[in-house]
């Protein structure tokens, strides 16, 4: 009966893929552990005697063939084209997005146009204040006259009715 | 070109390159499909299967993992579903196509020494082949992996996708079972030395 501590290295150990401290630390242990020791020569000789009486079968020449002809080789193809033609034109186009707006952002003429842009809406504001506002205002006046004119017009008509009547009435 | 490389090759389109990875592991998951069926038209069969089945799952196959581990996991489970339908204790006798008996230790390799020494040799191959192949499935998988195909305790684990402590305690009691058949085998239940035939 091997050690609980290192029963679980013995295969791993005999067959040679303990790291190298494990290996090293196990070797030591071997040294004066008897039942270990035991343990480790009992794997080697199943092995041994496993690998001189075991048959290697002989593989078939045809394997490889009968395989290549059972599967489908177009599976993956068709797959990829179309995987590759949708990524190809949404990572043309992500990068493209990204780069006019990398571009727009950096541009050192963009913040001038933009300001450029302002500048010409202000002008345009102050250009339709200027003339604008005098053509309301005449407009304005004009409405003023010819109330005037017509509150005159009325005033006229009545003095010469009452004109008219008081000649009658003296006739 | 890495095992890995030459998956991501194929799933890009290279799908010739799957003959690249059926020469490098044919050999391996065929003896083990054997020495699990005793049976080579049964390891044929099972050996097209996996590679078929690998070919196909291959969009499955993590980037990142062994390529072996994985083809490794599909042949053992379908080993391990071949035993459970068709468990083969003893030699059977094969029917060729014509409908004649043929002997099956005529298909196996071994030319060296005289034909009784063969024969000899190949019965006591056949018999611990046997002997591994009726012990639980538990004990038969891990023994097969680690002994007839020298593969690692850790790397047990990641095919049986199992503890590693679960592997070393499986190959512990196999290994007695293994022992005991041996033992009443070879020398009636006495005690016995390992020796080379």
């Amino acid at each position: 009966m091997s050690c609980k501590k290192y029963e679980d290295k013995l295969h791993s150990f005999a067959i040679g893929s303990l790291k190298e401290a494990e290996r090293l630390e196990l070797e030591m242990h071997l040294e004066s552990c008897v039942s270990c020791k035991q343990e480790v020569y009992d794997i080697k000789r199943t092995a041994d005697f496993i690998k001189a009486n075991r048959t290697v079968p002989i593989l078939p020449i045809e394997m490889k063939q009968n395989i290549m002809a059972s599967i489908d080789l177009k599976r993956y193809k068709s797959a990829d084209r179309k995987n590759r033609f949708e990524l190809k034109n949404w990572g043309a186009s992500m990068i493209a997005a990204g780069l006019i707006i990398f571009a727009l952002n950096l541009s050192p003429y963009t913040n001038y146009y933009l300001a450029k842009e302002s500048y010409l809406y202000n002008i345009g504001n102050e250009i339709g204040k200027k003339i604008l506002l005098p053509i309301n205002n005449l407009g304005q006046s004009a409405n003023t006259v010819f109330g005037k004119i017509i509150e005159l017009n009325g005033i006229t008509m009545r003095m010469e009715e009452s004109k008219k009547g008081g000649i009658q009435n003296e006739l | 070109m890495r095992d890995e490389e030459i998956v991501q090759s194929i799933l890009k389109g290279n799908t010739e390159r799957f003959s690249i990875l059926i020469e490098q592991y044919q050999a391996k998951i065929y003896s083990t499909a054997y020495y699990y069926t005793q049976n080579q038209e049964d390891a044929r069969d099972i050996t097209q299967e996996v590679f078929i089945k690998a070919y196909n799952s291959l969009q499955g196959f993590k980037h990142g993992a062994a390529f072996s581990t994985w083809l490794y996991r599909i042949a053992v489970n379908r080993c391990i579903d071949w035993t459970r339908k068709k468990k083969c204790l003893t030699i059977s006798s094969f029917i060729n196509d014509e409908g004649d008996e043929i002997n099956p230790l005529e298909q196996l390799q071994d030319n060296d020494g005289s034909p009784e020494d063969i024969f000899l040799r190949q019965a006591l191959a056949k018999e611990v082949q046997e002997i591994v192949g009726s012990l639980p499935e538990i004990y038969s998988t891990v023994l097969i992996l680690y002994y007839f195909e020298d593969i690692s305790p850790q790397q047990i684990a990641e095919i049986l996708n199992v503890p590693k402590k679960t592997v070393d305690t499986r190959l512990f009691r196999g290994k007695s079972l293994l022992k005991v058949k041996l033992d009443n085998v070879l020398y009636g239940g006495e005690c016995y030395e390992l020796q080379e035939v």
